[in-house]
């Protein structure tokens, strides 16, 4: 990111033609369609949400497989015809590496090799925006241009849509096919188990799967097919037992144009097949049968405060890192204590999780109550190394007609 | 709580649209940078006299809590991060999308808005990410596509070694920093590099058990005009300089909600109630308005206490 010295805006050099932004044939809401796609793409969608949702709803029909190529499949500057200097030139060598890249996302070597060469082009880019009589950079740029590794703007008429090329006229199918409903339904372990918490304005969604299946992305969608929200999988999601842990979707507005929603689809992306769930919107209101008290609802704060859970453990000894080097530093500059001198031992004695790491819930008044959940609603225990699993749990204490929930995240 | 400064780039959508649709399979998102040095959108110039750097948008904040402890531990990273942008959403601006991404620009999260989805001031809900792997040496990317008619601004941050968020001075007003400044912790470049004990941390040899921040909601407003919250002193008091101090209230990226100062033989025990800032409170400590946040819109808050000495510890209530 070499933009901060770029100085004074600059002008939009360029205005779509009108052909450019034509609405596709047959559809009557250009901007309606313009919002779900833009919203699938910018939004990283467009990358590979979308790429995949587009590619099952025709069929397996494959877009260009650069997002920095920005040119049409077919366009003379992929196909290599029209860059200077031919297979020798380091560019188009890059260009090379991208396809390879993209065909075959799992090759790191094209990935570090494409996003260099992207990285590159820019840098070579902006030092010729920079200073217009570098004309060797402007030359370079113009080469990684026609190479296909950044964006031309001599080419921002790009591929319009619905101009009846199968890419095009698959593209336009997208934008509506984007609709959920055209999705193939998911089935086995593909469904999800889902827990709804908190409120329409501020949902806490928990999904889970009980599958093996190599699953890249999940997304969150109304039923209309509106996203909310996504989630792609990193290492984050896998416990060490291979298992997916649960999915936390927080904070999301479960609405449609300012209304309430009566479900969610949740789609489940694996390479470029995309499968779709609709899950009925129920918020987890009842345990063991009664009704549930939380801060959500707030509908007893009386019995909420007496029978609130208080994230509460004791380590066991020496399971943890402790770093014995580090010292406290002394600010005498502000006037601080000096603990070498006070306690004679200056060293902090920092003591950091590690995976055979055990703590031990304190259960009780002014600690954890009741029945502890993950955040699924299933018992877990929390003895020995627990907590590292379970970051965020519940726990369920009996008042009578009522079970209060408490809510626990640690970190 | 942390801060990343913003660069802005300005595109026309449906030029966006066209370029969307030669996206495809194992396709990585559009850097705006990218955009920018093909010439396909515009940079807005921060600090060129006719946009501050301190106006909306111009910095992120941001938190990382979780499992991230880098090479301290032998735990994979399972980082939260939690971002607030001071942008407002009304039906001809609004934030419609937040994109977190790698350097290699995969996806990591998303979420998606509409002109209707705020907080009670307006502002862009805050964007949660539960449960995501960071590696603690390369950089993130966070973009904020704000649509305006027919054109988008994206505000772009960029997360360099994301490392777990401290209660570090810089954000705090500045009473409590002088306070800070004597505290054990800290040197003179960075007095109070907020040392935070945790389940997953802690910097103290006296027992976990008896160094965490235990707290609970006892009332909370719908409309969050108005809240108490009970810490618990961890300890008793020891002495002048060995006491329960601080008790503090947050929303999810540092702003304040709520906090308390005790002196020294206050004659208080046990827990401290802790309410929401009040005018007198601002004015006193010259609080501006965005650090000042609403506990209603916090789907979580993290709340702090603090014995003076060796000890501060942060921990968390779920809303909802």
């Amino acid at each position: 990111m070499k933009h901060s010295d770029q100085g004074p805006t600059r002008p939009v050099e360029e205005k779509p033609s009108p052909q450019a932004v034509a609405a596709p044939p047959g559809k009557s809401s250009e901007q309606d369609e313009q919002d779900v796609v833009a919203r699938r793409a910018l939004l990283g969608l467009g990358l590979v949400g979308l790429a995949s949702l587009v590619a099952s709803a025709c069929g397996g029909t494959a877009f260009n497989s650069s997002s920095s190529n920005m040119r049409k499949k077919g366009d003379k500057a992929q196909s290599g015809g029209s860059t200077p200097g031919g297979v020798d030139d380091p560019w188009t060598d890059a260009a090379n590496q991208c396809k390879l890249a993209a065909a075959d996302p799992t090759n790191k070597a094209a990935v570090d090799a494409c996003n260099a060469a992207k990285q590159k082009a820019i840098d070579v880019c902006n030092a010729a925006a920079a200073d217009p009589s570098n004309q060797d950079a402007a030359a370079s740029c113009d080469a990684a241009k026609k190479a296909g590794l950044i964006g031309d703007k001599t080419d921002a008429s790009g591929p319009s849509l619905g101009n009846g090329s199968d890419q095009d006229s698959c593209f336009a199918n997208t934008v509506t096919a984007v609709d959920v409903d055209q999705t193939p339904k998911a089935d086995g372990d593909l469904i999800p188990k889902v827990k709804f918490y908190g409120r329409t304005d501020s949902a806490l969604i928990a999904i889970k799967f009980d599958s093996a299946q190599p699953i890249e992305q999940v997304l969150l969608a109304t039923p209309s097919g509106k996203l909310l929200g996504l989630h792609g999988i990193t290492g984050a999601d896998k416990s060490a037992d291979g298992k997916f842990r649960p999915i936390v979707f927080d904070n999301i507005w479960l609405k449609d144009g300012g209304k309430d929603i009566t479900e969610v689809r949740i789609l489940v992306q694996m390479g470029k097949a995309v499968k779709v769930h609709a899950e009925p919107l129920a918020f987890f209101t009842t345990y063991n049968s009664k009704p549930v008290i939380d801060l959500s609802n707030r509908s007893d704060m009386t019995a909420m405060y007496a029978n609130q859970s208080v994230t509460r453990f004791s380590e066991n000894g020496g399971s943890f890192a402790v770093d014995r080097t580090v010292v406290y530093p002394y600010n005498a500059a502000y006037g601080g204590r000096d603990v070498s001198a006070a306690a004679g031992d200056d060293h902090r004695y920092l003591h950091t999780i590690q995976s055979s790491s055990t703590l031990t819930p304190q259960l009780g008044a002014d600690a954890i109550k009741g029945t502890i959940t993950d955040i699924m609603g299933d018992p877990i225990d929390l003895t020995g190394g627990g907590i590292i699993e379970h970051q965020l749990f519940c726990t369920y204490v009996d008042a009578g007609a009522s079970v209060v929930r408490t809510v626990l995240h640690i970190g | 709580m942390a801060f990343a400064k913003t660069e802005i780039y300005e595109i026309d959508r449906r030029k966006l649209l066209r370029m969307t649709g030669t996206m495809g399979v194992g396709a990585m998102f559009v850097n705006p940078a990218e955009l920018f040095a093909a010439g396909m959108c515009e940079k807005v110039t921060i600090d060129n006299g006719s946009i501050e750097a301190d106006q909306a948008g111009a910095t992120l904040q941001f938190w990382i809590d979780g499992l991230h402890m880098g090479a301290r531990s032998n735990i994979k990273s399972r980082a939260n991060i939690t971002l607030f942008m001071d942008l407002n959403q009304s039906a001809v601006s609004y934030v419609e999308s937040v994109v977190i991404m790698d350097e290699n620009k995969h996806t990591m999260g998303a979420r998606y808005f509409d002109a209707s989805m705020k907080m009670r001031d307006g502002h862009v809900p805050y964007v949660r990410f539960e449960n995501i792997e960071l590696d603690a040496t390369k950089t993130y990317y966070c973009v904020y596509a704000v649509r305006s008619g027919s054109t988008l601004k994206l505000f772009t941050s960029k997360i360099d070694k994301p490392e777990i968020s401290r209660l570090n001075t810089t954000f705090l007003p500045q009473k409590m920093r002088d306070d800070f400044k004597t505290f054990l912790y800290g040197n003179t470049a960075n007095p109070t590099p907020g040392l935070i004990t945790t389940q997953f941390e802690f910097y103290t040899a006296n027992g976990l058990a008896l160094h965490c921040a235990r707290g609970r909601v006892h009332d909370m407003a719908s409309d969050g005009s108005s809240f108490t919250v009970n810490i618990d002193f961890m300890h008793g008091d020891v002495a002048a300089d060995h006491y329960m101090r601080y008790f503090i209230v947050m929303d999810p990226v540092g702003r304040l909600l709520g906090y308390h100062k005790r002196t020294f033989g206050d004659g208080m025990s046990g827990s401290v109630n802790v309410t929401a800032v009040t005018a007198q409170q601002k004015a006193d400590d010259n609080l501006p308005d965005l650090q000042v946040a609403n506990i209603a819109d916090c789907p979580y808050i993290q709340f702090y206490t603090e014995d003076s000495y060796d000890a501060i510890a942060r921990n968390m209530i779920r809303l909802r």
